[in-house]
């Protein structure tokens, strides 16, 4: 009776509890490897697979509808891209072109071309590769199924934080790996920003010139810099001559990339460029020593306040609300 | 839209968000810290709404004018005081002193004006830096947006290389500055 008693009362709990305690711990980096192996042959298809298509993007705050865009999108291996934002007649569009080496991103409502020269496609392959690797051991990675989009049977796979909160659910075609749908979100797991194909061709027409691009005249054109090195914190903080003030609070998932800090000038000051990152997002925060008394202010996805000494930047896709809350935990 | 802008709208609407066009509205619903500023500021006028009007005393506005009217009597402007030294009034009405000091000074701008056009024809014409550092009080908001811009495309070029990464099209609209 009292063995009986003691097995049913705290025996078997304690095998269940221990169970449980094992399976948590395991799911610490859940990879399911068919998932993982999607992501990879997503990656590898990128500038790879020839196609056009209209697609539609809507960036949700707070879970509400802020705007969404229909884009046309024309790709050509290897590497080439065409996106044009559809807008309403008497609207400025916007154009982004590449050809896989050099990016043109130009707005034609502020007449301005932003060029960025491209790393060679193999090499920001092979880095992105290594990089999901390393994603895959502190982020869940699984396979949800198969949905259709836009005619096409997808492959439907869904990345998470080790606690369960997704970050990125991207369907994939099933026989091209093109990414046709995805969807990001935010740290209350509502979605931030969809993206999905209404129409895919997978026999596109191409027009001569149309992955190349000239500013009009009169554009106003903007080099986008290069990547610069990037080094532990404390040689940062020794080349730029001040101490970094991380913030005390960040988004669920985040963490500092204290390994990947760069220092940029700036008007002959010296800028600490910090990295924050989720695996799925990042944002970054700029801090420099306050030459003149910088005026708070948010411009869409950019924060920028003085603290102490220092001027700091945001510049962050996650909400308005978390933005504020890393601001405020900024204290020099 | 920026705070700034929605809140000199708040401050003009004492907190009236019905009365915000759409734009201002929709910033509002991403901006915590502007829906708290519309709040006091309608609760502030609600507290002014409940104050009893009061009244005041009797011959008080006759005698400000009045005031008003001796300082004035007293205390000539500056460029009234510059123009009695250099025309007195007895030389003629305000009206002729006023046309003929402001050929004077034309004639003397314009001849600067040559006199320096033909000394500096080499001289670099570009503006002066706008900020100095340590000058306290000063932005430049023209070179800040210039730093911005160059501080957001360091970052998507950093995105770009995430291992999650959407095209670039994708976040065609998301970032503005």
């Amino acid at each position: 009776m009292v063995r009986s008693l003691l097995t049913t009362r705290f025996v078997l709990p304690a095998l269940l509890a221990a169970g449980v305690l094992c399976a948590a711990g395991s799911a610490g980096a859940q990879v399911d490897r068919q998932a993982l192996e999607m992501l990879r042959r997503c990656v590898a298809a990128e500038g790879a697979v020839n196609f056009s298509g209209i697609r539609t993007v809507v960036v949700f705050e707070n879970g509400v509808k802020v705007e969404g865009y229909e884009q046309q999108v024309y790709e050509k291996a290897p590497g080439k891209q065409r996106v044009a934002v559809i807008m309403s007649a008497g609207e400025p569009g916007r154009l982004f072109v590449s050809n896989g080496l050099v990016q043109w991103h130009y707005l034609p409502d502020r007449q301005r071309a932003v060029r960025r020269e491209l790393p060679p496609p193999s090499e920001t392959r092979a880095r992105r590769l290594a990089e999901l690797d390393e994603l895959a051991e502190r982020t869940r990675i699984q396979y949800l199924g198969t949905e259709t989009i836009a005619g096409r049977t997808t492959h439907v796979i869904v990345v998470s934080t080790t606690g369960g909160s997704p970050m990125k659910k991207n369907w994939v075609d099933g026989i091209t790996y093109v990414v046709l749908k995805t969807q990001r979100f935010d740290s209350e797991g509502r979605v931030k920003l969809s993206m999905y194909y209404t129409a895919i061709n997978y026999a596109p027409q191409y027009t001569d010139g149309m992955f190349d691009f000239v500013p009009p005249a009169g554009a106003t054109v903007r080099e986008a810099s290069d990547l610069p090195e990037r080094i532990p914190l404390a040689e940062a903080e020794g080349r730029a001559g001040f101490k970094a003030v991380l913030p005390g609070y960040l988004p669920p998932g985040y963490t500092f990339q204290s390994d990947s800090v760069a220092v940029i000038p700036m008007h002959g000051r010296k800028v600490l460029w910090l990295e924050f990152s989720s695996g799925a997002d990042s944002f970054s925060m700029f801090q420099r020593l306050r030459g003149v008394q910088i005026q708070s202010r948010q411009q869409g996805r950019c924060m920028e306040w003085s603290a102490g000494p220092y001027s700091f930047t945001l510049i962050s896709s996650v909400s308005c609300d978390e933005m504020c809350k890393i601001r405020d935990s900024v204290r020099p | 839209m920026t705070c700034t802008q929605v809140r000199e709208q708040l401050v003009e609407l004492w907190g009236e968000v019905a009365q915000l066009g759409a734009e201002a509205r929709a910033h509002l619903q991403q901006c915590a810290d502007c829906r708290r500023e519309a709040q006091s500021l309608a609760t502030a006028r609600k507290l002014l709404g409940q104050m009893t009007p009061g009244s005041a005393p009797e011959g008080f506005c006759d005698r400000v004018l009045a005031r008003i009217a001796e300082v004035e009597a007293v205390h000539l402007s500056w460029p009234e005081r510059a123009l009695g030294w250099l025309w007195p009034r007895q030389h003629g009405p305000a009206w002729i002193r006023v046309v003929a000091m402001a050929a004077v000074l034309m004639i003397l701008v314009g001849g600067v004006a040559m006199l320096h056009g033909g000394l500096g024809s080499g001289m670099n014409s570009q503006p002066p830096a706008m900020i100095a550092a340590g000058s306290a009080g000063i932005t430049s908001v023209a070179t800040r947006d210039e730093d911005l811009e160059a501080m957001v495309l360091r970052h998507q070029s950093l995105e770009l290389m995430q291992p999650l990464s959407d095209d670039a099209g994708v976040h065609l609209i998301s970032y503005t500055y």
